[in-house]
């Protein structure tokens, strides 16, 4: 079948004025989401009514320590007439038979740290006084011991630690140069770079050893541990 | 009649020739415009569809006390 010049002639300016027709109504849509030259998406429109729609979402975490036992109390007592020194201790049930009425927290746990949040924590201890400090008299001591509730660097991630600071389970008499507290550390020192919050290996149990010289002068003494907790960046 | 039928078949066919070079022209000029115009569409349009806010609350710093009472010896009192 011949298709003559004609029908190809209206043909074509069918297509032509089809062809126009539909770009003239995709340049009207386009357009009609915004003007030329300054086009920055549908919702900003000035000649719509358009709008949109954002999805918000906050995480709320919790970053927070506590010692879940906050007092290491040893009782008053004295030391027995003629003995030098007397030692005590938490975590020790038998009381040094030099030592008189005092009442150390025996088998019970010093302080213990807990990451009761759900976030990791870089924690920082300090604390008030050091031996000579605290007790007093010839020779005094006053250490401390921290032991992770799980080895290794699963509760304390001990990297960043301060170097003054002990090993864990190591036990370190606290002198004006290395205790926690030390003059000049507004928040103390580091003692783990990410302290976990995982149950089972979110505590560290802190542990005391007295040593009262004879000479120790009489007097109701007391140091305060402070723990600080800051998120991990 | 010969020479005016062969006048207007090139004629005739000098029209198509034209009509289609127009028809080509004008497509392709309208879809380069919508395809400009659509290009700056996609380029500028950057919605902001999702923020997440991650919001830390911070507890207070904890405190543990250790404490003792050294009371004077007997002997000393008697001493004394």
């Amino acid at each position: 079948m011949a298709v003559s010049n004609k029908t190809l002639s209206i043909i074509l300016v069918a297509t032509m004025f089809i062809a126009l027709f539909g770009a003239m109504i995709a340049w009207n849509r386009i357009n009609g989401i915004s003007d030329w030259g300054t086009l920055t998406g549908a919702w900003n429109g000035p000649s719509d009514n358009s709008t949109y729609g954002s999805v918000n979402l906050s995480i709320t975490s919790q970053l927070q320590i506590n010692f879940t036992l906050d007092n290491s109390s040893f009782g008053s007592g004295y030391i027995n007439p003629g003995q030098a020194a007397c030692v005590l201790s938490t975590g020790l049930t038998a009381v040094d038979t030099r030592c008189n009425s005092f009442n150390p927290p025996g088998s019970v746990k010093g302080l213990y740290l807990e990451n009761i949040g759900n976030e990791y924590a870089n924690l920082s201890i300090a604390n008030m006084y050091y031996s000579a400090t605290l007790l007093g008299g010839l020779n005094p001591g006053y250490a401390w011991k921290w032991t992770p509730e799980t080895a290794g660097n699963v509760t304390c991630n001990t990297t960043t630690k301060d170097v003054d600071l002990p090993s864990p389970e190591e036990l370190q008499n606290l002198t004006v140069t290395n205790y926690p507290g030390e003059i000049g550390t507004a928040v103390g020192k580091t003692l783990c770079s990410i302290f976990n919050y995982t149950a089972t290996s979110n505590a560290i149990n802190i542990t005391f050893v007295l040593d009262i010289p004879q000479n120790a002068p009489p007097a109701t003494l007391s140091d305060i541990w402070f723990a600080y907790a800051d998120a991990v960046v | 009649m010969v020479k005016r039928g062969k006048f207007n078949q090139d004629y005739s066919n000098k029209i198509v020739f034209i009509l289609t070079i127009m028809v080509i022209l004008i497509v392709a000029t309208s879809t380069w415009v919508v395809l400009n115009k659509l290009s700056d569409v996609s380029v500028n349009s950057q919605p902001k569809v999702v923020s997440i806010t991650k919001i830390i609350e911070e507890g207070a710093p904890a405190g543990g006390a250790v404490g003792l009472t050294i009371l004077q010896s007997p002997k000393e009192e008697g001493i004394e």
